[in-house]
């Protein structure tokens, strides 16, 4: 096994620990030994988070251990991505999404683990915060027209504002453009069905795997 | 702090002490064994025609003294070891001549006993085995057969029990056989010997025979007091506690007479509450959980370990069985008892469940966590985490990662409990915790191989059995 090879084991072994610093030192020795930043990504970092996810979906680690791992692909690719841009070359896109809880709702813990984790697996994240009036959801897909648009809420009270959401979607003539995930504890894959979501999810690593689907079905 | 519940003041715990002694003073204490009455004799005891002993109170308190602060529970394996340290509880498996499954119970068998064991050898929170019966085997050799099946299929400290002079003499031999030998048993003693007064007030001729027989190799003594409240002890918890305190306090001044510094458990935890509608004892009930946490009070004022036996009454794992458990598991952990057995137990104690070992495994999780209390230290206290998490931030954050390592000491993880949401829980069939604990329980035998026992010494214990049963063809 060559150095490079060594190193890029390492590097997924690393996310896979949430170990941040060994990934920060690892990635800069093998940037600066030459390797392909694009390889790093692909065989070292993402290798990594995809291990870290699927051993949270078998019910193997806890859930701040996934957030670990995604915060080390997080700094990972912060350093990775300028040596991208100077070589020219250019990531395979996976996705985007804009992210937020709706109007009435201010809780935002499973919005930002889900956020957290999309950025981690290399989507293009816009978090609109929490609170979210309606109108600045249906400007953002307009203005940066996401792949998926994630709408969360916790409670009871505010879940109706999912499908009013969606319906405004359809009046303003943008449902064609963009798919709908919903999260929340109160959410579930028949209310999905229900109010015309194309996806939901049950925690933060299956809204991952359900959005990359999303983003390739037509 | 870590918790503990009392249910007597030190005044109480004395006044209860005095009382026992009052009960053996004017009562008395019967010793059904012949040669038991000369030991006590000998000890300077008055004991009359009809072996009924009086003890002065400066005798009890003489002898009691002498049986050691320290008591280890010793398994084939020395890691397996248990150390009964003053307010450490620890849990095991429970007994029964019946094994449940679904709605029926059948008799147990020799190959149950030996699944039974192997079962309890998995269980992460069971400190220490216990016997079911080998009812396929000839009466008069099932302790010998139990003992077979738990020293080759668990590795963890076991109780057994004893049948006869002959049973408990051949337990000694076969003891010795895997230790080896009688002289490496008395620094090894790898099981130990327990017998209940009869309440009221009785030591049988079988219970001092076992005492008697393995007091020289140190195997630890398990005293009981077990009256059925109600029945064969008054109805009140403290004239209960009284008696069956006097009856194992005698035990106790016996052992130490014949062999002086024997460990010794004071057990007043399988004292049962009797349904005065049906004279049935209810093993599930509150009311046992209050007697054992009391006498571990009473036991630890005399510096020894005590018992309990977390119970149901419920014949299949249901909403009572959770229940009952839950409280007669954790009423006695609070009170910080040594020793709680009946995990698996079910139907009194007449039966074992192979499911319910599995729900009482995460029951102890749940009970051990309780034992934990609170932590607070600078480090538990989190206030840097605090700072640099911010208003509005979230604790499973990076940020906060100096406390993830608190996780699995703060936190109880669910082993067969449903903690998914309905559609996760349909998708994986829609069932109850009984029906996943039986799978569960089907999966871990056929996955679980216990360190084996040496052939050359299964071959000893099989020449021990094949003698007794020749002996017992004699005797015919």
């Amino acid at each position: 096994m060559s150095t490079i090879d060594t190193n890029l084991e390492k590097i997924s072994k690393s996310v896979m620990d949430g170990d941040i610093d060994t990934v920060k030192l690892l990635v800069k020795e093998s940037l600066k030994n030459g390797a392909n930043p694009l390889e790093l990504v692909d065989k070292g970092l993402a290798k990594g988070i995809r291990t870290v996810g699927e051993r949270y979906g078998k019910g193997e680690i806890f859930l701040t251990e996934l957030l670990m791992g995604a915060e080390a692909m997080k700094v990972g690719m912060e350093i990775i991505n300028p040596e991208i841009k100077k070589q020219k070359k250019e990531l395979k896109k996976v996705g985007s999404i804009i992210i937020g809880t709706v109007a009435g709702d201010i809780h935002d813990l499973g919005k930002n683990i889900v956020a957290a984790l999309f950025s981690a697996h290399g989507f293009d994240v816009v978090d609109l915060g929490v609170d979210v009036p309606d109108q600045k959801f249906i400007d953002g897909v307009k203005e940066m027209k996401p792949d998926i648009l994630g709408l969360s809420a916790l409670m009871t009270s505010t879940i109706p504002k999912q499908r009013e959401l969606i319906n405004l979607l359809k009046s303003s003539g943008l449902r064609d453009k963009v798919k709908v995930m919903i999260g929340g504890a109160a959410v579930n894959e028949d209310y999905a069905r229900d109010i015309g979501a194309d996806g939901y999810a049950e925690n933060a690593n299956d809204a991952v795997v359900k959005a990359k689907t999303l983003v390739e079905s037509p | 702090m870590k918790p503990v519940l009392e249910f007597l003041s030190t005044d109480e715990v004395y006044e209860i002490h005095q009382a026992s002694l009052e009960i053996l003073e004017r009562v008395g204490m019967k010793f059904e064994n012949v040669e038991a009455q000369q030991i006590l004799r000998n000890a300077g005891i008055d004991v009359d025609s009809k072996g009924v002993a009086r003890f002065h109170s400066d005798i009890v308190e003489e002898y009691v003294k002498k049986a050691p602060r320290s008591v280890v529970l010793r398994g084939r394996d020395p890691k397996k070891d248990v150390f009964l340290r003053n307010g450490r509880v620890t849990f095991a498996a429970g007994t029964g001549m019946y094994v449940i499954e679904g709605n029926k119970a059948r008799k147990s068998t020799y190959q149950d006993c030996c699944d039974w064991a192997r079962l309890t050898d998995a269980m992460k929170n069971l400190d220490f085995s216990c016997e079911i019966h080998s009812t396929d085997m000839p009466s008069e050799l099932t302790d010998r057969y139990n003992f077979k099946a738990m020293a080759m299929n668990t590795t963890k400290p076991f109780v057994g029990s004893a049948l006869s002079k002959a049973g408990i003499l051949d337990e000694i031999e076969m003891a010795a056989a895997i230790v080896g030998g009688k002289e490496e048993l008395r620094k090894r003693p790898i099981w130990w010997a327990g017998y209940a007064a009869i309440s009221p007030l009785t030591w049988s001729e079988n219970a001092c025979t076992v005492f008697k027989e393995t007091a020289p190799y140190n195997i630890p003594a398990f005293v009981e007091g077990e009256s059925v409240i109600g029945g064969t002890s008054a109805v009140t918890v403290a004239s209960t506690l009284a008696q069956t305190n006097a009856e194992a306090l005698s035990g106790i001044v016996f052992n130490q007479i014949i062999k002086k510094g024997r460990p010794c458990i004071l057990n007043l935890g399988f004292t049962h509450p009797m349904d005065m509608k049906t004279c049935l004892a209810l093993h599930g009930n509150v009311v046992a959980g209050i007697v054992a946490a009391a006498g571990a009070q009473l036991a630890r004022f005399y510096g020894l370990p005590s018992a309990a036996w977390m119970a149901t009454d419920s014949k299949i794992p249901d909403a009572q069985c959770g229940y009952e458990k839950a409280l007669t598991g954790l009423i006695p952990a609070l009170g910080r008892t040594s020793l709680i057995f009946g995990m698996g137990q079910a139907e009194f104690t007449f039966a074992v469940d192979f499911a319910k070992l599995i729900i009482d495994d995460e029951i102890v999780t749940q009970i051990r966590r309780t034992l934990d209390g609170v932590e607070v230290t600078d480090e538990t206290l989190c206030l840097e985490a605090i700072e640099r998490v911010g208003i509005g931030g979230n604790f499973l954050s990076p940020k906060a990662r100096e406390t993830f390592k608190f996780i699995p000491k703060e936190t109880t993880e669910l082993t067969i409990g449903d903690r998914n949401t309905r559609e996760k829980w349909l998708e994986a069939g829609g069932k109850d915790i009984g029906k996943r604990a039986e799978e569960k329980a089907k999966e871990i035998l056929a996955m679980h191989e216990p360190e084996p026992l040496d052939p050359d010494i299964v071959k000893k214990l099989d020449a021990i059995i094949e003698n007794a049963k020749r002996n017992l063809g004699r005797k015919a």
